[in-house]
């Protein structure tokens, strides 16, 4: 046993017999231990080394010398605070201990190679003949392709936010409505296209506003005249598709022209919307809303999809836009546009009301023609320098619809209804910008005036028991006369002072309209105008005055910001010259304030809260009867309407972007305290009259909303499910009867998205629903949906490529079947002609109706709505 | 008073550990090679080695760059990151932060996931000594005496050229340990080589290494970190869809990102660390 341990540790030695271990300890003058030396040791002399070690925490180290045959070895001891040191031992085991000399060691520069240089700008410029490929024709093709452009429909947004500017060699001629550049300027007419990041569009903010948007600016090859057009035609009817986009751009001078006319159910008026207005911080708020319209032909609700799938339009549109440099800075520009839409709507309606003693049911088969016509002009001045910011906008807009409908009102009796309805408008707005002192002061003033004559004739005549003794008679005829101001002005400061910012401002505005009404009746061939109570001459007026203070702070993870707006009305009405509010004095104060809070990159939490008063209700302020419908009547008490309302919302929002998991919850609460009610009386036939009633009312809800979305890898699958539920309470009156209401909503959506074959891709997606209304005396309703989308995409070729759409509606109508609409398209790429054809088809199978049902807080209604028949377009584009 | 002077001294102390000063940069070029397939698709980047008494941090020169620009981004409120503008204008593929302290090394990386990147923070041991074999071979590059030592690293075989006369136990990336600075360092495919092209001694640098941004120190080991790196690349198209980015895009545009995410995924094949 003894020999056996013997001959083991003999075995375990000899290795060590082999190599000798040096080890030892490094401390400095001051005696403390060195930690990480380098020690080195090699033959002495030698430039190659053997091996090495490094000191610990304890300036040890240990060194295990594999050089057999030599009698002495150098270690070397080399740090950079140290003095290099070496010294040459006997190779035999030993343990030494030795000083280093403090000394910071001088590295030698070194310089092989230059180091190239790159240089930091805030405009990035693309060479577009870089990002061109086949098919790119217009340049918003190529903008679309560019890092960090993304596309929202027709808008352009630069990492993840609306750019502020589109211009066309620095100068912005469509101010806003840069889709018909975008979607006409040749590709091969711009040299290149540069974003300015963090551009301050305002010169005169320039360094004193950070600014965290983007502009975009297209450098032409040469100026130049030129344009695009796309051509489709298609069945049936007869369908046509033409756009004509002439544009010229000059050194001073720039024009754009459109002419565009389908019948195919784009809405090209879309295109006259701007994506912005003004620029970034001075905003002003100078678009021209249409005057209120007062009277309405019964409609059919339009279905929850694609406007293309139902809209029944013939549109003929001219746009003409002009830009002149002036030679003082200051920049001309002109537009006006005119466009004539005939839209014919056709569908079913059934209604049916929960009166608290019966339930009233009712049918009206609709078939209604729209003519609108609108023209727009405007004319705008702008000066943008160093020390000064001017903006005057002028404009001129006019509307004049009319529109026919004719009705079936309980398969029974035939009505006929005829709305014009007219809207002249002007508008000006003023901004103006400049240092007084150190502090920016800018003052924006807006005057806008409305004329908008309306009228609705309904023949035979309705609500005979009211209107005329019961008996039936012709025609009854709402004629209105309205025309407003308003003027608003406001002064503004704003100050930053390390995280906070402090925005003070006073805003005086005032609001004056007069509303002239009355009702005509004509029975075999005697017209009367109806007196009092049916007339309206009301003269109103709201002046505010409102000093507020807008304080935000932010740092790296918390945000928040509190607002509060105070402010004084005085209100005047006279009333068929009565004087119903005579300089009455009421304040508001609506606090409102709100905070983010970025826990890590997985979560955030938000909180808004916010309490205030509202007066409403001067533009409804008649007290003789309105005939808005051909079956509902309203009027108003004398009196202001006073809201109390309390808001809060709280939010939850989780992110792993690597794991590709998202979720979101939301909870959100809203009570409003009103001192009125509105008051309806139906009666049997399903007609209505409103009024208001001097009783407290109260509504409330509760909303609960979230979301997840997951990547499942091994089948590039994404699945995206999100839910809400809501509870609502809400008192109304109805035949005198004060109830209370309640819904319970539930909604969820289901989505999967598959992109694991590179040939055959394809969504599908299903919402379900459910609502339930209770009512009065317990009758209740319940609506439920299920709708079913799937789309596949199919590229068996680089040049062509095939997409299908099917969309599979189903709910509790009864007698209702399921809906199955198919919508196809196929593409094929002309490398020739630089373009591509497309044949489209759309509602395959021929569905005729879309059925929808929903509810408000006395009816529930079924409406069927007329679809865009089967149709084929075949379309191209083509520059010149 | 020590109640109000307190919460100052910790918040000066606090700021003065956000920064860290740097006294000595060492520049590399590297060559490598995004495709093992394909040989064209060299990338030739600069990179920078800052060092001083206790840290040194390794990172390409224009994601340094990039790095400082997003940090004034992120006092101003903006998270995303750097310009837009900066990451045309400063190139770079490598958006990592090599940092080594005496004991350990901080890997620090941006992985793209949904249209921006997700920071990581790996925490690892640093190579130690004896990893190296040290072979007897020695030449002279740019006038500097070096010795070839070899690893096995990152599932690849690196060959390392260190200068004696540089007592700096350091180098590019996470190679550290011997003796003397890494002068040039090659793996055995070639797809990766670094070349020290300068030293500059006595120049102040300061860097924010990672106060900016929340990085995610999570305890991942190298191999989950690359797992899931490549995940991240491979399913780039399927991450931002979920995270409902391209909600509303046209479906060619739609189309034309994911061809254009998942050839990326296909060409970046090459990394410097390989794991199963």
């Amino acid at each position: 046993m003894r020999v056996i341990l013997y001959f083991l540790l003999l075995l375990l030695a000899r290795p060590i017999w082999a190599q000798t271990v040096i080890s030892g300890k490094l401390i400095d003058e001051e005696q403390q231990p060195i930690p990480g030396v380098s020690v080195i040791y090699k033959k002495v002399g030698a430039s190659a080394m053997n091996g090495f070690a490094r000191t610990d925490s304890e300036g040890l180290f240990k060194l295990q010398i594999k050089l057999p045959d030599a009698d002495s070895i150098q270690l070397d001891f080399n740090h950079m605070s140290y003095a290099k040191k070496s010294v040459v031992l006997a190779n035999r085991p030993a343990h030494y201990s030795y000083v280093l000399q403090q000394q910071a060691r001088h590295i030698e520069e070194v310089k092989v190679a230059d180091i190239p240089v790159y240089r930091r700008k805030d405009t990035i410029n693309y060479a577009v003949d870089a990002f061109t490929s086949k098919q790119d024709r217009v340049i918003g093709d190529i903008i679309k392709k560019l890092p960090g452009i993304e596309m929202r429909g027709n808008q352009i947004l630069y990492q993840g936010k609306p750019i502020q500017k589109y211009m066309v060699n620095n100068l912005d001629l469509m101010g806003g409505r840069y889709g018909m550049i975008n979607n006409n300027l040749p590709a091969d007419a711009v040299r290149k296209v540069q974003v300015v990041e963090n551009d301050q569009p305002i010169k005169i903010l320039d360094s004193l506003v950070f600014s965290d948007r983007a502009s975009l600016n297209l450098e032409l090859k040469k100026f130049t005249s030129t344009g695009t057009g796309r051509l489709g035609i298609g069945l049936s009817p007869a369908l046509w598709d033409v756009n004509l986009t002439p544009m010229t751009f000059g050194k001073t001078f720039q024009m754009l022209n459109s002419f565009q006319s389908n019948n195919t159910g784009h809405d090209a008026a879309k295109d006259l919307r701007p994506f912005y207005t003004g620029s970034g911080f001075i905003r002003t708020n100078d678009q021209i809303k249409d005057g209120p319209s007062y009277i309405y032909l019964r409609n059919v609700a339009s279905p929850g999809f694609d406007e293309k799938k139902w809209l029944d339009n013939k549109i003929f549109l001219l746009s003409s836009n002009m830009l002149q440099k002036l030679a003082n800075g200051l920049e001309l520009k002109g537009n006006i546009s005119y466009y004539d839409d005939t839209r014919q709507r056709q569908g079913f309606t059934a209604t049916q009301y929960y009166t608290s003693d019966e339930i009233i049911y009712n049918t009206e088969a609709i078939d209604n023609r729209y003519r609108i016509h609108v023209l727009d002009a405007g004319i705008l001045l702008e000066k943008n320098e160093k020390n000064v910011y001017l903006r005057n906008s002028l404009k001129y807009h006019k509307r004049w619809n009319s529109d026919q409908g004719s009705l079936f009102f309980n398969d029974s009796d035939l009505i006929a209804q005829k709305r014009d309805f007219r809207d002249e408008a002007l508008l000006n707005a003023l901004s103006l910008a400049r240092f007084i002192g150190k502090q920016l002061v800018n003052i924006n003033s807006t005057l806008e005036w409305h004329r908008t004559p309306q009228q609705l004739s309904v023949s035979p005549g309705q609500f005979s028991d009211i209107l005329h003794n019961a008996e039936p008679y012709e025609q009854m005829a709402q004629h209105v006369h309205y025309d407003g101001l308003r003027w608003e002005n406001s002064l503004n400061f704003t100050r930053r002072h390390k995280l906070w910012t402090f925005s003070p401002s006073i805003n005086l505005d005032y609001n004056r309209s007069h509303l002239d009404t009355y009702i005509r009746i004509e029975d075999q061939s005697e017209a009367a105008t109806l007196g009092a109570g049916y007339l309206n001459d009301m003269h109103n007026s709201r002046l505010s005055f409102s000093p507020s203070l807008r304080i935000g702070w932010e740092n790296a993870k918390w945000k928040w910001y509190l607002t509060t707006p105070f402010r004084l009305h005085y209100f005047n009405v006279t009333q068929q010259d009565i004087k119903t509010l005579d300089n009455t004095l009421h304040h508001t104060f609506n606090p409102a304030t709100g905070m983010t809070y970025v826990m890590n990159s997985n979560n955030e939490l938000s909180a808004n809260l916010s309490i205030g008063k509202e007066y409403g209700g001067l533009d409804n302020f008649y007290n003789g009867y309105i005939i808005g419908q051909y079956r509902s009547m309203q009027r108003y008490d004398a009196r202001l309407l006073r809201t109390d309302s309390r808001r809060a919302e709280f939010g939850y929002n989780y992110k792993n972007t690597l794991k590709a998991n998202f979720a979101n919850l939301s909870y959100a609460y809203a009570q409003n305290d009103r001192d009125y009610i509105f008051t309806t009386q139906i009666d049997s036939q399903g007609r209505s009259t409103t009024a208001i009633a001097n009783r407290h009312s109260a509504n409330d809800s509760h909303q609960i909303s979230g979301g997840v979305s997951r990547f499942f890898a091994s089948v590039k699958t994404v699945a995206k499910l999100n839910g809400s539920l809501q509870w609502s309470r809400s008192d109304y009156l109805l035949n005198d009867i004060l109830s209370k209401q309640y819904i319970q909503r539930q909604s969820a959506t289901l989505e999967i998205i598959n992109s694991i074959s590179a040939i055959v891709s394809g969504d599908y997606k299903t919402t379900i629903g459910h609502t339930k209304t209770m009512l009065a005396a317990g009758r209740n309703n319940h609506v439920f949906y299920n709708n079913h989308y799937l789309n596949l995409m199919l590229h068996p070729h680089d040049k062509h490529s095939i997409t299908f759409e099917n969309s599979f509606y189903k709910n509790n109508i009864p007698g209702q079947d399921d809906q199955f609409f198919i919508d196809a398209t196929y593409r094929y790429r002309v490398d020739k002609w630089k373009t591509d054809i497309a044949l489209s088809a759309q509602n395959l199978l021929n569905n005729n109706a879309y059925t929808q049902q929903f509810s408000n807080n006395i009816e529930l209604v079924q409406s069927y709505f007329e679809l865009r028949p089967r149709q084929f377009v075949i379309s191209t584009r083509f520059k010149f | 008073m020590k109640i109000i002077v307190l919460p100052i001294v910790l918040m000066i102390s606090t700021f003065a550990h956000a920064q860290e000063v740097f006294t000595t940069a060492v520049f590399y070029k590297l060559v490598h090679q995004q495709d093992s397939l394909n040989e064209r698709s060299q990338n030739i980047e600069y990179c920078e080695l800052l060092l001083n008494d206790s840290t040194s941090l390794f990172q390409t020169i224009n994601y340094g760059k990039l790095d400082s620009l997003a940090q004034i981004q992120f006092k101003n409120g903006n998270s995303v990151g750097a310009p837009m503008s900066a990451v045309i204008e400063f190139p770079t593929k490598l958006h990592l932060k090599i940092k080594k302290t005496q004991d350990e090394m901080h890997h620090y990386e941006k992985v793209p996931a949904s249209g921006f990147y997700g920071n990581y923070k790996i925490t690892e041991s640093k190579i130690s000594p004896d990893q190296w074999v040290i072979q007897p071979d020695t030449k002279e590059i740019n006038n500097l005496l070096c010795q070839k030592a070899l690893l096995n690293f990152g599932g690849r075989s690196w060959t390392a050229w260190f200068s004696l006369d540089i007592p700096i136990s350091d180098g590019p990336y996470k190679f550290s340990g011997l003796p003397g600075l890494i002068v040039a360092l090659v793996d055995s495919t070639a797809s990766w080589k670094f070349e020290l092209i300068g030293i500059q001694s006595e120049t102040v640098r300061r860097v924010h290494i990672d106060t900016y941004s929340f990085f995610k120190t999570k305890a991942l080991s190298n191999g989950e970190f690359f797992k899931m790196k490549r995940f991240s690349i491979d399913n780039q198209f399927e991450i931002e869809v979920t995270n409902g980015l391209l909600e509303g895009v046209e479906d060619d545009i739609k189309e034309e990102i994911k061809q254009y995410f998942r050839t990326n995924a296909k060409n970046d094949n090459n990394w410097i660390e390989l794991y199963p």
